[in-house]
């Protein structure tokens, strides 16, 4: 196999730098040649050369999915991407309750839920639940943490009274749902009222789901936001971590 | 080429202002086109500065398009505050002067000065009491004015510790022009929310805790409970509710339940107003500062046309609205229309900052 040339890097499909990437997508088109061929003039004014169909399947409704390959131009340079993560170390579930008990010296409580219109809770369940997700126990099974998963469809100004109620020292908020970027108003009004009610200073905030990153979170006056794929090591990791940088023990 | 005059510095002097934040109705309705204007003039005329922001501004990609996002372009001397690990080639030379005690996944968050004119990235900052720490950093090392880039449709920027101005930008990202116009008066009504200047002993009080929770509840004197002058009332009976807030309880069954002020410390939502609406003698309700405030245009109309009132405390001075016709998912909108239908809607200036 070829060396990599990681500032010149180019998709691999069937040859070292052939460019070669495969799209699928739906086009409100009734199924037939004529499809198949509005398809293949889309991928090419997307900037893709060679554009095929590889397949197509009729939707019904006037609609049809289509799988197009087509060679890219474009390159990237690897070597100057940066890409902010979390730098202190995660820890496993014993590590990060010995760090509560030693660091801290008292159990923090930490609330999560999918706000606003969000119905989608596997997330936050897999942090959440006791259970746990993918051999990896959940933040209610921490005996240091205090977990309230407070579920779906949570609107902001409930978290705040949760928040109080509680005396969370960290939010966890999902976001699945992301059409329109309504996740992006929902999430910086929590912010804000945090803020307003003289709390935000006191608690870590943290920001979860597929279109979420660190970046995006810092944008929206969260401490950090998680992708896909988390588990609660990670999240409980950072808390704990970022409690005691912050001096909120 | 020096300038001898900016439209937008010609009115942050007139009001005599020293630190102005710049908030948005929208994510990409040109804050920081606002932002890099105002370096931009200020760097022709002369005038150090501090710029900070409380999203990101400066990184090479916008955080939800992936599209490239303008830069920040500031002279030598320049001071502001970002995380260490956002910078990477092709900045400004930096003298990093002292970390400000702010972590940040980009990197622990510093106060530095620009060496060289160039670019940089403002990131990490993200809460009010990060933006009080630069403020705070700025003073010591210089006369500078301050610029506080606001992210998103966030407030915090307009808390009054920070700003004593604010230039609301406003455009073609929230739709057609009767969408815009809708969005920015309802931006425009919070921005200038009347502010009420309490009787000097209600004011005392209120000095003497400066809590960021709980209401303060009041009755009006009896010669005074047929007045509806509110800016001239009298008030007996002040007390300090310290559990109370807009996430507790009713607010009708709050006191004794027949009070006519409330100041409240904390957020002011839909459903305190609400709730205070219902009630059959009007009532004053003070907010902190307008950061505080979270009332939809339908239940702020419902709880005015009761005859009840709403002011705040305090509120930095609306210095302008910006304009933006760009929309980044759309065609956008007719920049002189545009203007003019914005310029109806307030007393203040309102600029398009590409066409000034």
């Amino acid at each position: 196999m070829a060396d990599a040339d990681l500032r010149h890097v180019r998709p691999y499909g069937d040859t070292w730098n052939d460019g070669v990437v495969q799209l699928s997508f739906s086009l409100p088109v009734p199924y037939g040649e004529e499809a198949k061929e509005a398809a293949r003039q889309f991928a090419t004014k997307m900037g893709l050369q060679e554009a095929s169909v590889v397949h197509a399947t009729d939707l019904g409704e006037q609609m049809t999915f289509f799988v197009v390959y087509g060679k890219a131009q474009q390159e990237i340079d690897f070597t100057a991407i940066k890409v902010p993560k979390v730098e202190s170390p995660v820890m496993d579930f014993y590590e990060i309750n010995a760090f509560i008990r030693e660091r801290i010296g008292r159990k923090i409580v930490v609330i999560g839920a999918c706000t606003g219109t969000d119905a989608h809770t596997v997330g936050i369940d897999a942090i959440m639940n006791m259970k746990g997700y993918a051999g990896e126990y959940g933040l209610e099974r921490y005996p240091e943490i205090d977990a309230y998963n407070l579920g779906s469809q949570v609107q902001n100004e409930e978290m705040v009274r949760k928040a109080i109620e509680l005396k969370a020292d960290a939010i966890l908020v999902s976001q699945v749902v992301t059409q329109k970027d309504v996740h992006i108003p929902n999430l910086g009004e929590l912010v804000d009222l945090l803020e307003a009610q003289g709390l935000r200073k006191r608690m870590v905030l943290i920001c979860g789901g597929p279109r979420i990153h660190h970046e995006l979170a810092l944008e929206l006056g969260y401490d950090a936001g998680f992708g896909p794929g988390t588990l609660a090591p990670e999240a409980a990791s950072f808390i704990v971590h970022e409690m005691v940088k912050r001096h909120l023990v | 080429m020096r300038l001898t005059a900016s439209p937008l510095w010609d009115r942050i002097d007139h009001l005599g202002l020293r630190a102005v934040a710049i908030v948005g109705v929208s994510k990409h309705a040109g804050k920081t086109t606002v932002l890099s204007r105002l370096i931009e003039d200020a760097s022709l005329l002369g005038r150090p500065l501090g710029v900070v922001s409380v999203g990101i501004d400066g990184e090479r990609a916008d955080s939800v398009l992936g599209t490239p996002k303008p830069r920040i372009h500031v002279p030598a001397g320049t001071f502001f505050a970002s995380a260490l690990g956002a910078f990477g080639t092709g900045y400004a030379p930096v003298r990093w002067l002292e970390p400000l005690g702010i972590p940040s996944v980009l990197g622990e968050v510093w106060i530095g000065q620009a060496i060289e004119e160039g670019d940089i990235v403002l990131a990490g900052i993200r809460q009010l009491d990060h933006l009080l720490r630069f403020k705070e950093q700025l003073a010591q090392r210089a006369h500078a004015h301050l610029l506080v880039d606001g992210a998103l449709a966030r407030m915090v920027a307009i808390h009054p510790d920070v700003a004593d101005g604010v230039i609301l930008a406003t455009g073609a990202v929230l739709g057609s022009l009767p969408a815009v116009e809708q969005g920015t008066r309802q931006a425009l009504l919070r921005l200038t929310t009347p502010v009420w200047q309490p009787p000097a002993e209600v004011a005392n009080r209120l000095a003497q805790d400066a809590a960021q929770s709980g209401v303060w509840v009041g009755q009006l004197s009896a010669a005074a409970a047929e007045v509806i002058d509110w800016d001239r009332v009298d008030i007996c009976d002040l007390r300090y509710l310290g559990d109370a807030h807009a996430f507790a309880g009713d607010w009708r069954t709050l006191g004794a339940g027949d009070e006519r002020l409330y100041i409240a410390q904390g957020a002011v939502t839909d459903a305190v107003v609400s709730a205070l609406t219902k009630r059959e003698q009007s009532v004053l309700l003070v907010a902190r500062d307008p950061s505080c405030l979270f009332i939809s245009a339908e239940v702020w109309k419902g709880f005015a046309r009761r005859g009840h009132a709403l002011r705040v405390l305090r509120a930095p001075v609306l210095v302008g609205v910006a304009v933006n016709p760009t929309a980044p998912r759309g065609p956008g909108l007719d920049r002189t229309l545009l203007r003019t239908r914005i310029a109806a809607l307030t007393d203040v200036p309102v600029w398009d900052v590409m066409d000034a």
